[in-house]
């Protein structure tokens, strides 16, 4: 079966706008998801910073453009096994339910996200053994939940998995500053008389609003921001005993709390190494996509010839950051085969 | 030494509701203990004055020298980019520390206090007496070649002091009757 198409591997918010920008353009595009629905992690987040749109709603949103477009086929439940490059065009095998299927494209954008760091690699942190110990994700997914429950104090740990050289990964994984933030405002919202601490080794609010969002947390919600990185939660007296350094006065602290929040990194996705590595492309070190110097590329999401990238599988990014870049990546599909089609006349 | 921080941390609440200074905008940055006059008296600079008020540690801050130390020269004030008012939050500690029993045999305070005596006796500070009053309290006199030079330089008079008039001794009375608490309200 032929198909002019342009195949997205990955149907995350990258992913679903990239469909959505070539679409638009009256191209075919084929949205390809292992999940069974359209949205990736962020279809299961609450709202979202600095505005606080909420996450599920984005990706209802961007699902209803793709279902309205009869340019784009869906295909859930599906993995991409293979992926050649052949005579300009980019031949893809799918699994889909145990059915092997071959398809052929002009041109492909790979948005396959990221995976979340397992946070009972730290065993200090009692994830998984000790209730009342959660990651921000689970936060996110058990919101309503979490927010009813009494709680007197809570406590956020950053950098679960992110700048460490040994358990974890060495980079900074961005968006956890923020998301932090917006969690616990809405802990501290929804429960005033709560006392919400925020363990951080620094503040790294890079985003538009960002500086002012975390300020906002601070001063105006009173959330407690202590520098210093959690050395041992211990269980006591059905609390739990949280043992650090604030390293702004230089004394170890101790304080008791009923919920600790772990801000766990973005690791890369196990599925990019084996597609990246199938077309030529390369990784870096830590497993998410080597870009070429953006001198030797025309367009910014370029990874080989007709194969683009975006969102989360190049490097963590933000929701807002992973839709920039699906439309950046769509630029340069539909750069890509219009000018391949003036060379093929 | 450990700090703990029990669940409610009343401090801060307590004292910005005094001086009208939120202790959240405080970045930690340091500018106010680069510029301080006093710093080299002080176990704490003003950064980590507001910390330990962040940390809920009462009687570490009201029972330290620091919050004595500061001479109210408004730099770390001038100089903060969080526009944290610590002259007024330094004057609000001061007073809480002479409210709070723990501190009353603090030294500090009972300078204070003598000097504050005088001045209200007198309508400024008289060197000498408020030497010999520190002695009887208990505090051991400067050595002796200092209070020579000081006294044939004519630095330290010892002479009695003049009694102010009754206009001052009425303003006195006015500031007494009105005397507030708390700072920036």
């Amino acid at each position: 079966m032929l198909n002019e198409g342009v195949l997205v591997i990955g149907g995350g918010v990258a992913g679903m706008q990239a469909a959505i920008d070539i679409a638009a353009s009256g191209r075919e595009v084929a949205l390809v998801d292992k999940d069974k629905s359209l949205g990736g992690h962020v279809k299961e987040y609450g709202a979202l910073f600095p505005d606080l749109t909420v996450g599920s709603t984005l990706v209802k949103q961007k699902a209803q453009i793709i279902k309205e477009n009869s340019k784009i086929t869906v295909m859930l439940g599906t993995e991409v096994d293979k992926l050649q490059q052949a005579d300009g065009t980019i031949i893809a095998s799918f699994l889909s339910s145990g059915n092997p299927k071959e398809q052929i494209f002009t041109a492909a954008v790979i948005a396959t996200g990221f995976d979340n760091f397992n946070g009972k690699k730290y065993g200090e942190y009692g994830y998984g053994r000790y209730p009342g110990v959660i990651t921000g994700i689970d936060f996110e997914h058990q919101e309503e939940a979490i927010l009813k429950r009494p709680i007197k104090t809570a406590v956020f740990i950053k950098c679960v998995g992110s700048r460490d050289r040994s358990k974890g990964m060495p980079y900074c994984s961005k968006i956890c500053c923020m998301y932090t933030a917006k969690q616990a405002l809405e802990l501290k919202k929804a429960q005033p008389k709560a006392q919400v601490y925020v363990f951080y080794m620094d503040i790294r609010s890079n985003f538009k609003n960002g500086e002012e969002f975390v300020r906002g947390a601070m001063e105006n919600q009173h959330v407690k921001y202590i520098r210093g990185r959690v050395g041992k939660v211990i269980p006591t007296n059905g609390r739990l005993l949280i043992r650090a350094e604030d390293t702004l006065m230089g004394v170890p602290l101790e304080l008791e709390a009923d919920l600790v929040v772990l801000a766990t990194a973005m690791v890369p996705s196990q599925s990019t190494n084996s597609l990246v590595s199938q077309v030529g492309g390369k990784l870096d070190t830590n497993g998410f996509i080597l870009p070429i110097p953006m001198a030797e590329s025309e367009n910014p999401m370029s990874l080989t010839k007709g194969i683009f990238y975006a969102g989360a599988c190049g490097f963590p990014c933000d929701v807002k950051d992973a839709l920039n870049q699906g439309s950046a990546a769509a630029a340069g599909v539909l750069g890509y085969l219009q000018s391949n089609r003036g060379a093929a006349k | 030494m450990t700090m703990v921080i029990t669940g409610n941390s009343t401090l801060q609440t307590e004292v910005e509701d005094l001086c009208d200074v939120n202790m959240d905008a405080c970045i930690q940055c340091g500018t106010c203990t680069g510029g301080c006059s006093g710093i080299e008296l002080m176990e704490y600079g003003p950064r980590q004055i507001i910390q330990l008020i962040k940390l809920n540690q009462r009687k570490i801050l009201l029972d330290s020298r620091a919050i004595w130390m500061c001479v109210s020269c408004h730099i770390c004030e001038d100089r903060c980019p969080a526009k944290i008012k610590t002259t007024s939050l330094m004057d609000t500690l001061r007073e809480m520390a002479c409210v709070e029993s723990t501190t009353k045999s603090n030294e500090q305070i009972q300078f204070h206090k003598l000097y504050i005596k005088q001045v209200k006796a007198f309508g400024r500070s008289h060197e000498s007496m408020l030497t010999m009053a520190l002695t009887l309290k208990g505090t051991p006199l400067p050595p002796l070649k200092l209070m020579k030079d000081l006294i044939t330089r004519m630095r330290v008079d010892i002479k009695p002091p003049h009694r102010p008039d009754k206009s001052y001794r009425l303003a006195i009375k006015r500031v007494e009757k009105g005397g507030s608490k708390g700072h920036g309200k």
